[in-house]
């Protein structure tokens, strides 16, 4: 029964890893942007959604109003922030300095991002974490003996009908199209009437929706939230990516559940302390055995959408 | 003629220097304002600051105000150590006050010891930390001392506790050395059943599958070492699965802002502290003016750490020193009187806010404990120990 429960808490947690996995796979399938700032983008809505409910919102809403009017809010911060981002470094970088596809440059200037936000949060709010005055963190059910937390079971299906969603998006609308005319061809996109500076930043847009919903999401599910919250999420989202194959938005959200798994059954046989080693280690089997990841396409970073 | 009145002017501010230097008897201050310690850290320099201040006002020590020259770690034990060795070469200061926690303090004492400068740690408690050290010294009570006085209420109360299981953060050093060591041996010794401590790391943020393995079979209580947010989030988890037992802690985690960080989930925890705020008028003092000082410069906090208390304390130590010793922090004299303060430091009594007739035994004081229940919301005192005697 305890194994089952452990299996449980892995799928959970792998359903926090998914949404975040998802946003980095967008960025690398169209733009071949490995985007650093995505971790930070989640914790901005953390923090963001915390400081309001804590502080009080501007628009004078209390009571069980203020935080989901909180959320939102911080949802929106790290779409805006994401598109700071675009216009700051991937936009502002390839106009100076050519092709969009030369990715290293924004890659290290999204770094820069992650830094400064990160920081900025950490002076303005101290590097304490922060309860976050959400539904009470009792909204626990037992199905059969197992214990399943309400708000992660809502947030996963949430996180599963926006991927669905967002699929639907890529395959039957004009914008969805356009970002894979990028993905396939930058340039010959461009010769078609596609237009980047326009078509990209929904790219920015989605990827700051998705960190937003996944950081609010974190702050019921968990009640807490931190400067530092983004950290450990990214680099396992990252790992989620990478096992789930590059560019395959399925293949992330597989891979996150496969890294949450990876993770609570090695606490639950070996404990905490080998966790990383196992999460990075399926990894690195993985490249070996099967380079493009479980359900990414040979051609890494192109047209797989 | 210009040139003539200027290359004067110049002499006599470059024959003023000395004076001025002399003019203030320096104190090094390794705090850690920033990193991972901000939050509790930060705080202490607040109560460092309302000392010197308090002191100055008050005429000084020996004729001279004291100059606090501050330098940040950022939390970094090599910071601490380039903070110790800055204070003392290039700022020539009589001793140290910081840093902050025991990973900085095992670093930077080594630098203390080889330039044979007095340094006394804020906050670290690791056990053993003073042991091999000549020129370090702790206004700080010891984890075991105080985890061992918990028990002592704890067995003494009718909350059951036969059986328990340890929760340990296994990347910080004290919650490391605490959980795997202070708490199986204190805790056996108290005949207490406890099962293999389970490690959590710092960053992690989900709990349950450790929880998952305490629930299994489910304690009387559950102890954890950790810092207050991987405190909260263990404590979080155990409420979330059903656990109903107590949890339990010792100096780690005792913030009173853990009241708030902890929420209704943290009712019936148990921890001790090394300050209790209504102790003295002083204590009582120190604490209302620290809080309004904190809370000027947008910091909120619940009350005084006992970190915090310690590092006000610190101040009036090195002050008692200074006094005994009758320095004069003038330039050409600081290894003499470098070495007068640290051998003032043996055989000390000193009042203070954490107690009355503090001694030191080795190099670590002999503090009183206070275990603390959070209930209702509210940081109360469950029971209190004096400190013990020295010998």
């Amino acid at each position: 029964m305890l194994l089952v429960q452990q299996i449980v808490n892995g799928l959970m947690l792998g359903s926090v890893y998914v949404t975040v996995a998802v946003a980095f796979t967008l960025t690398i399938s169209i733009l071949n942007f490995l985007n650093f700032t995505i971790p930070t983008l989640f914790m901005v809505a953390g923090m963001v959604s915390w400081g309001l409910a804590y502080f009080g919102l501007p628009f004078g809403l209390s009571g069980p109003l203020a935080w989901p009017a909180a959320l939102a809010c911080g949802a929106v911060a790290s779409i805006l922030c994401s598109l700071l981002v675009e216009r700051f470094t991937f936009r502002y970088m390839r106009t100076r300095h050519g092709d969009s596809t030369e990715h290293a440059i924004p890659l290290v200037s999204s770094l820069g991002f992650l830094l400064i936000l990160e920081n900025l949060i950490r002076i303005f709010y101290g590097s304490d974490s922060q309860r976050f005055p959400g539904p009470s963190s009792d909204l626990t059910t037992q199905i059969g003996g197992i214990f399943v937390r309400i708000p992660q079971l809502v947030s996963f299906v949430i996180v599963m009908v926006l991927i669905l969603g967002l699929v639907w998006m890529m395959k039957h609308t004009r914008i969805g199209r356009g970002l894979r005319a990028i993905a396939e061809n930058p340039d010959a996109a461009t010769i078609l009437g596609v237009e980047p500076n326009k078509i990209v930043p929904v790219v920015f847009m989605l990827t700051g929706l998705l960190c937003g919903l996944a950081g609010a999401l974190f702050a019921v599910n968990y009640g807490e939230v931190s400067p530092m919250m983004g950290e450990d999420i990214g680099s396992k989202a990252i790992a989620g990516m990478v096992v789930g194959g590059l560019g395959s938005l399925w293949g992330a959200v597989a891979g996150g559940i496969i890294v949450g798994l990876v993770e609570m059954l090695t606490i639950h046989f070996f404990g905490a302390d080998a966790v990383q080693v196992a999460v990075w280690g399926a990894l690195l089997v993985t490249l070996l055995m099967r380079p493009q990841g479980l359900f990414g396409h040979n051609a890494i970073g192109k047209g797989k959408l | 003629m210009k040139l003539r009145t200027t290359l004067l002017s110049a002499v006599a501010i470059l024959a003023a220097l000395p004076a001025f230097a002399g003019d203030t008897i320096k104190i090094g201050n390794i705090v850690a304002s920033s990193g991972f310690l901000k939050s509790v850290g930060e705080s202490a320099e607040t109560a460092f600051d309302i000392a010197v201040r308090e002191i100055n006002d008050a005429g000084g020590v020996n004729g001279k105000p004291i100059e606090l020259i501050r330098y940040d770690s950022g939390s970094d034990p090599r910071q601490a150590s380039v903070g110790a060795r800055k204070l003392i070469q290039d700022d020539d200061v009589l001793a140290i006050l910081g840093p902050f926690s025991s990973g900085e303090a095992r670093v930077a004492l080594n630098d203390a010891d080889r330039f044979k400068v007095l340094m006394i740690p804020t906050a670290a408690s690791a056990p053993g930390l003073t042991d091999e050290s000549k020129y370090g010294w702790r206004l700080t009570e010891d984890e075991s001392k105080q985890f061992g006085r918990l028990l002592a209420a704890l067995t003494a109360s009718d909350i059951p506790h036969k059986t328990a299981e340890i929760v340990y953060v296994s990347d910080e050093v004290v919650a490391n050395a605490a959980g795997t060591e202070l708490y199986p041996t204190l805790m056996k010794a108290a005949g207490i059943e406890v099962g293999e401590p389970i490690p959590v790391q710092f960053k992690s943020f989900d709990m349950s599958a450790q929880v998952a393995t305490i629930m299994k079979t489910n304690p009387d209580i559950v102890a954890v070492a950790g810092l207050p947010q991987s405190a909260s989030k263990v404590i979080k988890e155990l409420r979330r699965q059903g656990y109903e037992g107590r949890v339990i802690g010792s100096q780690i985690f005792a913030d009173p802002n853990i009241v708030e960080l902890f929420g209704p989930e943290g009712d019936g925890t148990l921890v001790v502290a090394g300050f209790w705020p209504g102790r003295t008028e002083a204590a009582t003092t120190f604490n209302t003016e620290f809080l309004s000082e904190l809370e000027a410069k947008g910091i909120h906090k619940l009350g005084a750490h006992h970190t915090d208390a310690q590092a006000y304390d610190g101040v009036y130590l090195l002050k008692q020193l200074m006094e005994k010793t009758g320095v004069t922090g003038d330039e050409d004299k600081v290894d003499e009187e470098r070495a007068e303060m640290a051998a003032a430091m043996e055989g000390i009594s000193f009042n203070g806010i954490v107690g009355d007739d503090i001694c030191f035994v080795g190099h670590d004081a002999e503090l009183p404990g206070y275990v603390i229940e959070v209930t209702g919301g509210k940081w109360t005192k469950f029971a209190e120990a004096p400190a013990d005697k020295c010998e």
